[in-house]
């Protein structure tokens, strides 16, 4: 008997019942990557670096002459050196990588020429396999510059040093814990061994491109890096705290996936509490009718729970397998660098669609137990009959201005306000989930970011890399500095587009602080004043012998705002105050800025940013970027940019972000598309008789369809509005903490695009959303006048 | 009298489960305008189905119905909902309404729908007002519709069906969910609008309401079995007459 009440239920009511399974495989799929997904991501670098075997805490890459070891005697000495490796190189520019004979790839810094065979740790392909041998003539490039070339796998480059040239084909992408993030951004060449000995075996490349990259574990960081402190030829050093933080791009990725999981959990779990109580309350008619012939309540909730264990169970199995390729959906943009895999990604998925089922029986449990305390006729009355207790509506149709159909939607909406409330609340989550990342893609490549890269805002950014190689020729003296600068203005005026050339220099000084030196590296350009600057605390250098630091190099030092450090420029040593903290991203936060009067020489350049320009004549956008194509052609570069485009090109992660976003708002036109497709599939079924009395008394169907449509209309208008509201707000609450990780302790003032945000991305929604609820809106055609007696 | 419906050989079929059920078998009759015909006849016998096939509620699988001259079979589903404001009126047997509209709202709906009632929202509303003042629920008018009794509620279903002046309202067991009092009450309406003009053709188990209308007519398994003339009712003496005649009639056809 039961199970036949049970079976006939299932199928007497299967509109509804299918919508509940829909729903249930939704939230389980959705809560089942989820819920992987932030596993995943949290744990993701850890498990990165430790599948790479990186499991050092202490970085270096040297360039050093093949038999030097005057490291690794350094390193076999101190006794806080647990254990190292090394791993021997071959450095190459970009200008030594070739195909047809011109540039193969373009990228600014340099990259590295290593043998598989010789690799310290492991490198894997875009299946996150380990690349344990490779091909002689072949070989694995990073996929950042792979897909910003036009290049792809099968294609041949030719490796060019010092005369010595080996022609490979590309076997595939490598993905490289050290130096393969965004930011890092130091392609790696992964060759055969006998490909490797044949650039070894020149003296040239041995004596100028020959390096080794040591993996150190160390007890003590700090004394290892005094240590390194003494030795030549250390291009960079970090600890594991830094490389991590190299990550910090495609984490902020990582990040915003958390928030889009989060989201869609939140959304999941609302919509699915709401069809349960909706579905149960449409039970309570029966369930009277059941109590009403002497069936026991446990019999009754037996029966209900069953029937939604059943479709719990279905729909979780089902949600369960659309997770794994939902999943891999989601953290595609993240795992292009990164080998991202969660070992326990099974159970995290089954364990997730448990608590789908676990959560549905107990809301459907919590929702018949109050059948406990009814009497039969209670139990009818809180069916859906048409009769409702307590006002709902303020609206009157008579004194309305607006038009009967919009009237109706109107107050369908005002008097079902918990119903059209939840999906308001539903529809802004989805909102504010694309919002959101639409801010954070804005804000990643606009100019607001580049203080963040140590530079004032200029018209132009230009990398002349040939110009700035002639100012670090070892020469002494400022004048070469100002005489380039000079050479670009006159080029510009004599183009028409007279301006100010200025460039930001780094030089890397000796600081003692404390009685302990480090190195750290300054910046200082000699054409702007350190006031024009942003400091998030403390004030401005104000004379050549204050400086400003960033909170890592200040920790790093272990002074803070005030303190008095030793810092020898140029031969000479001289105190110098900190005098504020400022953000950048720069050399991983490690550097500070010198007061432009700071006696600095040409001949301890370390690196040089690009050029900036500033035209006298405040051109337009239009006119900028007008002037960018003539200075390429000009200057023979095609790095020029403007200040959004060079912020851009400096975090490389907008263009993942981009696509995140878009997933995002994919994502979300189809879950807005499916809820107003189910929602308005639900109404329907409850609302047949009120439809079919609206027909008996001469509204057309057509009015009855807009209505409908209306109702989901005034819904996602709403959830526009409300979302707009907390679009700002919320960005910060979600995203500056993900940008706290990279070392961006202040709030950030984003970058907000009206047009993009509160209106193109809403109106797809709300687009999606109108066009699914009316053609779902359309199945009233089939309800005729006479189903106003009709009563299930 | 002009004829205002005619029923030509109509039948009304339904298939479940790949059964066939004729619930309605060549059935003729015609109702002139200003008649008062109450639909009589056992449980299952197809009277709430004939009511909802004349009045284009529900389709004919045949025949023809003609209401004015013109057949509602040939009309589109757009052209029968405005019939179905505009021309006719219906009363169910339960009190249906929309329930997020206030009893007032809810009988204005039809005539503020309406393109054909030129009337202004205002006097659309005052109409509205005037007819719950006729049947005695103006004090309801701003009520939701669980606040008011079932008698209050059939009497607004009324209203509804008056409100953009119908030709004809169709009534299935308008009393039927009613107590006596409410039953009186509900009929003494329906015979006053019939009074003014309105043609009205109900469904009833009660020999007691039937014997309120001018005609009824006795239907069992799909077909008119017969059909038995009362005349106008005029007087409160002559219903007892009326009922008992009624009655007569109806066990010699079986009732």
């Amino acid at each position: 008997m039961f199970f036949r009440i049970l079976k006939k239920d299932l199928k007497r009511k299967k509109t509804m019942n299918i919508i509940l399974l829909l729903f249930v495989i939704l939230s389980a799929m959705f809560v089942a990557a989820s819920v992987n997904n932030i596993f995943t991501v949290v744990s993701g670098l850890d498990y990165y670096f430790d599948k790479a075997g990186l499991d050092g805490n202490y970085f270096v890459i040297s360039m050093s002459r093949e038999g030097d070891t005057s490291i690794e005697e350094a390193l076999d000495k101190e006794s806080f050196v647990k254990d190292y490796r090394v791993e021997e190189l071959i450095y190459a520019n970009s200008t030594d990588v070739l195909h047809d004979g011109k540039k193969a790839f373009e990228y600014q810094n340099i990259s590295l020429v290593v043998s598989v065979d010789r690799a310290a740790i492991r490198y894997f392909d875009k299946d996150n396999n380990s690349i344990d041998k490779v091909n002689e003539g072949e070989v694995y490039v990073n996929n950042s510059i792979l897909k910003k070339s036009k290049l792809s796998v099968g294609d041949e480059i030719e490796i060019k040093l010092y005369g010595v040239s080996v022609k490979f084909k590309i076997a595939g992408i490598a993905k490289d814990a050290l130096l393969g993030s965004d930011f890092m951004g130091n392609p790696r060449y992964i060759i055969n061994d006998k490909d490797y000995e044949k650039f070894k075996s020149n003296d040239e490349v041995l004596s100028k491109s020959f390096g080794k990259i040591y993996y150190i574990d160390a007890d003590d960081a700090n004394a290892l890096k005094e240590m390194l402190s003494t030795k030549d030829g250390i291009l960079f050093d970090a600890g594991i705290s830094v490389i991590k933080m190299t990550y910090v791009m495609n984490m902020i990725v990582a990040g915003v996936l958390l928030v889009i999981s989060l989201g869609l959990i939140l959304v999941s779990f609302t919509v699915l509490r709401f069809t349960i109580g909706f579905t149960i309350t449409e039970e309570f008619r029966e369930i009277g009718v059941m109590k009403a012939v002497g069936i026991k309540n446990s019999a009754i909730r037996r029966l209900y729970i069953t029937k939604y264990f059943a479709i719990a169970v279905l729909g979780a199995v089902i949600g369960f397998f659309g997770s794994i390729p939902f999943g891999n959906i989601l953290l595609k943009s993240v795992s292009e660098n990164m080998v991202l895999g969660n070992e326990n990604s099974i159970i995290v998925g089954l364990l997730s669609a448990v608590l789908v089922v676990f959560l549905i029986v107990w809301f459907a449990y919590s929702s018949t137990g109050k059948i406990k305390k009814m009497s039969p006729i209670d139990a009818v009355r809180s069916g859906q009959t048409g009769e409702r207790y307590g006002k709902k509506g303020f609206l009157s149709l008579g004194k309305s201005k607006l038009s009967p159909t919009g009237f109706l939607a109107a107050n369908d909406v005002l008097s079902s306000k918990k119903q059209f409330g939840i999906m308001t609340i539903v529809f802004t989550i989805c909102l504010l989930l694309v919002m959101i990342l639409a801010n954070t893609a804005n804000t990643l490549c606009s100019e607001k970011l580049i203080y963040l890269f140590g530079a004032v805002k200029s018209d132009v950014y230009m990398d002349d890399g040939k110009r700035v190689m002639e100012l670090m020729d070892g020469g002494t003296g400022d004048e070469k500095i100002y005489e380039t600068l000079n050479e670009i203005e006159d080029i510009l005026a004599e183009n028409d587009m007279p301006g100010k050339a200025i460039i930001e220099l780094q030089f890397k000084y000796p600081v003692t602080f404390n009685g302990k030196t480090q190195k750290l590296t300054f910046q200082q350009n000699k054409l702007t004043k350190a006031s024009d600057y942003v400091y998030n605390e403390g004030s401005a250098p104000q004379n050549e012998y204050e400086i400003a630091l960033t909170p890592q190099s200040a920790k790093t030092i272990g002074c803070r705002i005030g303190d008095t450090v030793s810092i020898k420029i140029n031969g000479v040593e001289h105190d110098y105050m900190v005098t504020g903290l400022f953000t950048s991203f720069n050399q991983l936060g490690q550097i500070g800025r010198l007061h432009e009067d700071a006696k600095t020489d040409r001949s301890e350049i370390s690196s040089a940013f690009a050029y900036q320009i500033d035209f006298d004549d405040n051109p337009d956008d239009e006119t900028i970027d007008e002037r960018i194509e003539r200075l390429k052609v000009l200057f023979d570069t095609k790095d020029v940019r403007n200040a959004a485009d060079y912020t851009n090109n400096n975090t490389g992660v907008s263009g993942t972000m981009r696509a995140v976003e878009y997933l995002a708002l994919v994502l979300t036109v189809i879950i807005a598309a499916l809820i107003a497709i189910l929602m308005e599939r639900s109404f329907i079924s409850r609302e047949k008789s009120e439809i079919a009395l609206m027909k008996a008394v001469g509204i057309k169907n057509k009015r009855i369809i807009i209505q409908h449509t209306l109702r989901f209309i005034i819904v996602m208008v709403l959830a526009i509005i409300i979302s707009a509201v907390l679009a700002v707000p919320m960005t910060k609450l979600c995203i500056n903490p993900i940008f706290g990780i990279m070392g961006v302790a202040y709030s950030l003032e984003y970058e907000i695009k009206p047009l993009e945000v509160f209106i193109i991305c809403p109106l797809i929604i709300l687009v999606a959303t109108t066009i699914s609820a009316y053609l779902t809106a359309l199945y009233t055609n089939t309800i005729k006048a006479c189903h106003t007696a009709d009563i299930e | 009298m002009e004829k205002i419906l005619e029923v030509k050989d109509l039948c009304k079929t339904y298939v479940v489960n790949k059964r066939q059920n004729n619930v309605l078998k060549n059935v003729n009759f015609e109702v002139n305008e200003g008649e008062m015909v109450a639909v009589m006849g056992p449980s299952g016998s197809g009277k709430s189905t004939l009511l909802y096939t004349v009045s284009g509620m529900d389709d004919a699988t045949a025949g023809e119905v003609s209401f004015e001259g013109k057949n509602i079979a040939d009309m589109k589903e757009n052209e029968l909902a405005e019939f179905r404001l505009d021309k006719m009126g219906f009363i169910f047997q339960q009190m249906y309404m929309l329930k997020n509209l206030t009893v007032l709202d809810n009988i204005i709906l039809p005539a503020v729908e309406s393109k054909t009632n030129t009337l202004s929202k205002k006097e659309k509303l005052e109409r509205g007002q005037e007819l719950m003042r006729k049947l005695n629920i103006i004090d309801t008018a701003d009520n939701d519709i669980n606040e008011v009794s079932g008698g209050q509620l059939q009497r607004a279903c009324i209203c509804r069906s008056m409100i953009n002046n119908p030709k004809m309202i169709f009534a299935d067991e308008p009393t039927g969910a009613l107590n006596r009092t409410s039953s009186d009450e509900v009929m003494e309406e329906l015979n006053k609008l019939n009074d003014e003009g309105t043609t009205i053709m109900l469904v009833t188990h009660d020999a007691r309401v039937a014997a309120k209308c001018s005609r009824v007519l006795f239907i069992v398994d799909g077909n008119i079995k017969g059909e038995f003339s009362l005349g106008k009712l005029s007087a409160k003496q002559e219903l007892r007459d009326r009922e008992r005649s009624l009655n007569n009639w109806l066990m010699e056809m079986g009732w």
